[in-house]
């Protein structure tokens, strides 16, 4: 929280920085599981799911 | 529904409820957790005004100096207090003179004893005892002249920093009203203002880590109280006396910021405080994990 990112003295929030790698985070993760993914019920909400986990647990552990 | 629709289904669901558990988790760290961007350094300011009139002859401060307690600040033009103080240690010398006359005068009518009205006696007595009194006055006099003449120089009145500075020599300085400030070089503490829905987090004594916004280090230190009051505009009353109570949507609840004082343990080398300097205040949980490692290291390479 403290450590805010600044880009000529306009400060992002952290979160901002930490959707940005959960996209790169869960483009892998996709990749490599899209075989499961498309065999689930609702592939969509599925992978939506993935998504939140991925941003969350970035934000939570790392 | 065949049992492998079920599976799937069943799947996806449990993936949904593993997503809000995270969800819970993500909120709890970035909307609960006790941390404020609108954090401000803070200092004592003292506010000095002479105690005497007069013009300032001698400066020797100079605009954001560091003072050491009892240096001299500025002088003012001290000649008519040396004159009163002259004129009081002549008038304290004579009521001194007048004092031992008199105590003579009464020491010898009371040898006289018998050959004398005694009512002599008393009245040297009463004598001795006006000047006596004349002599604690002069002497109090003489005091407040001395006194007076000290106050002709203004020192400081702690360590510090001389700050906005607008004296020269030949201002009149006038007895009571502050015409210089030196901010406290000891006090400094940081105020964060916390929304109170994030006050449950905040413990008086727990730790706190502070990032400057213009220094990278960061600043440890700890709560040491929760503001115990702010404004309340609806409380404002018009001419008629009544509240001037302002509308709200009740679906939208703006949570207001109390301020929490946090002292300061350990200013790392190089960091340099100033009243006013912004900062990021987090509250340190009990057992709580390290966090923003992604956004510590991004910020160590940029």
């Amino acid at each position: 929280m403290l450590s805010e990112i600044s880009i000529a003295n306009l400060y992002f929030p952290p979160l901002l920085v930490y959707l940005g790698a959960s996209v790169l985070a869960y483009q892998l993760i996709e990749r490599l599981s899209r075989r499961w993914l498309d065999r689930a019920w609702h592939p969509a909400l599925a992978r939506f799911f993935v998504s939140l986990i991925v941003v969350s647990t970035l934000v939570v552990h790392c | 529904m065949s049992i492998v629709k079920l599976l799937k289904t069943a799947a996806t669901l449990g993936l949904g409820v593993l997503a809000l558990v995270f969800c819970l988790q993500l909120w709890r760290a970035y909307v609960l957790a006790p941390w404020t961007r609108d954090g401000r350094v803070s200092a004592q300011v003292i506010r000095i005004a002479p105690e005497v009139s007069g013009q300032i002859d001698q400066l020797w401060a100079s605009d954001n100096q560091w003072v050491a307690k009892g240096d001299p600040l500025y002088r003012i033009d001290a000649r008519a207090y040396r004159l009163t103080q002259q004129q009081r240690t002549a008038e304290f010398a004579e009521a001194r003179s007048v004092f031992e006359q008199r105590s003579a005068q009464f020491k010898r009518r009371v040898q006289l004893g018998g050959a004398i009205a005694r009512e002599e006696i008393d009245n040297a007595a009463r004598d001795l005892a006006v000047a006596q009194a004349r002599l604690d006055a002069a002497g109090s006099q003489l005091a407040q002249a001395q006194l007076d003449l000290d106050r002709t120089t203004i020192r400081a009145p702690v360590d510090g920093y001389v700050t906005q500075l607008r004296l020269q020599p030949g201002d009149y300085a006038q007895a009571g009203t502050t015409n210089l400030f030196v901010v406290d070089g000891h006090s400094f503490w940081i105020t964060g203002y916390f929304e109170e829905t994030k006050l449950p987090g905040v413990r008086i004594g727990a730790a706190v880590s502070i990032k400057l916004m213009g220094f990278d280090p960061l600043l440890q230190g700890h709560v040491a109280s929760l503001g115990r009051g702010i404004a309340d505009t609806n409380e404002l009353r018009n001419d008629s006396g009544l509240p001037q109570v302002s509308p709200t949507f009740s679906w939208i609840r703006l949570a207001q910021r109390v301020p929490v004082r946090i002292e300061l343990d350990k200013v790392p080398d190089g960091v340099e405080l100033a009243a006013g300097m912004t900062a990021s205040v987090e509250v340190t949980q009990p057992g709580g994990a390290p966090r923003w490692r992604l956004t510590q290291w991004l910020q160590a390479f940029m």
